[in-house]
C-alpha cells in the first residue's frame, strides 16, 4: 500500500503552479486551469520513476480524477 | 534537400508552400503561438518566408518538419535549423489542440532523433521562454545544460546521451 498523501503530493508537484493548488481523491485534474498535456506526461514520468513502470498511457486516459490514478497505480503494486 | 519519413506512429516530411496557411493558422492562435516569436496573420508573408527557408533546406542547414498521422492530416510543425559543426538549435515546435496525446512529445522525439541519430549532430541548443512554465519543465526532465538566461528566455544545450536516456523513458510510456 502506498501512502496516499503522498502519492497526492508527488501528483501535485508536476503541475506548473503546484504551491496554488490543491490534489485529493476527488480532484478533476484535467480541469484544472494549468493542465496541459506535457503535465499529463510528467505525472507519468513521475509514477514510473517512484512507484511502477506498468502504469500506461491507456490507463491514465481512462482514470477521471487523482483518486482513480492512486487506486490503479496502488492496485498494480500490490 | 527534401526528407520524409515514419516514425513512432506518424509520418514526417519537411514543409511544403502549401503548408503555409496551416502553419500561420496555428501560430496566429492565441493560445498555441503564445510563446513562439510573432507570427503575422498574412500567408503571402508566410510563403516569403518558406522561400528563404527552401533555400536553407537545399543546403542542409534547415529542416521544417510537417507532422501527420498516418491519414496525412497535418498535426503540427517542428523545425531543425542553424545545423552547423555538431550541432542543431531546435524551435517552432508547435501542435494543434486536436492532436491526439503523445503526438507532440513524439513529434518532438522523432525529430531529435533525425539530428541526433541521421544526422550525426551532438548537441541540441533551444532556448525556451521562462513563462512558459509547462515546456520548460519538459525540457529540464532531459538535463539540459542551462547555458544562460535573460530576462525573456533560458538557453539549453543538450547532448545526445542525456536526451536518449529520457527519450526512453518517455517512449516506453508513449508507445
Amino acid at each position: 500500500m502506498i501512502n496516499e498523501q503522498e502519492f497526492y503530493d508527488n501528483f501535485r508537484s508536476e503541475f506548473i503552479d503546484a504551491d496554488e493548488i490543491t490534489i485529493d481523491a476527488e480532484t478533476d485534474f484535467r480541469k484544472l486551469d494549468s493542465w496541459d498535456s506535457l503535465t499529463g506526461m510528467a505525472v507519468l514520468v513521475m509514477i514510473q520513476d517512484k512507484y511502477t513502470d506498468k502504469f500506461t498511457e491507456k490507463e491514465f486516459k481512462e482514470c477521471k480524477v487523482s483518486g482513480d490514478v492512486f487506486n490503479c497505480v496502488n492496485n498494480l503494486m500490490s | 534537400m527534401k526528407v520524409a519519413f515514419e516514425k513512432y506512429g506518424y509520418f514526417f516530411r519537411t514543409v511544403e508552400m502549401e503548408d503555409a496557411s496551416k502553419i500561420v493558422s496555428l501560430r496566429c492562435n492565441s493560445k498555441l503561438g503564445k510563446y513562439l516569436n510573432n507570427t503575422e496573420n498574412n500567408i503571402e508573408k508566410q510563403i516569403q518566408w518558406l522561400e528563404k527557408y527552401f533555400e536553407n533546406e537545399q543546403n542542409g542547414n534547415e529542416y521544417y518538419f510537417a507532422i501527420s498521422d498516418l491519414e496525412n492530416n497535418v498535426l503540427g510543425f517542428n523545425r531543425l535549423y542553424n545545423i552547423k559543426d555538431n550541432y542543431f538549435e531546435l524551435g517552432s515546435w508547435i501542435f494543434d489542440i486536436q492532436a491526439p496525446s503523445g503526438a507532440a512529445i513524439l513529434g518532438d522525439l522523432a525529430v531529435r532523433d533525425y539530428a541526433f541519430e541521421i544526422l550525426k549532430l551532438e548537441y541540441c541548443t533551444f532556448e525556451v521562454r521562462k513563462s512558459n512554465k509547462s515546456v520548460v519543465n519538459y525540457h529540464l526532465k532531459f538535463s539540459p545544460e542551462k547555458l544562460s538566461e535573460d530576462d525573456l528566455n533560458y538557453y539549453f544545450r543538450l547532448n545526445y546521451v542525456s536526451y536518449r536516456k529520457h527519450r526512453d523513458v518517455l517512449l516506453k510510456i508513449l508507445l
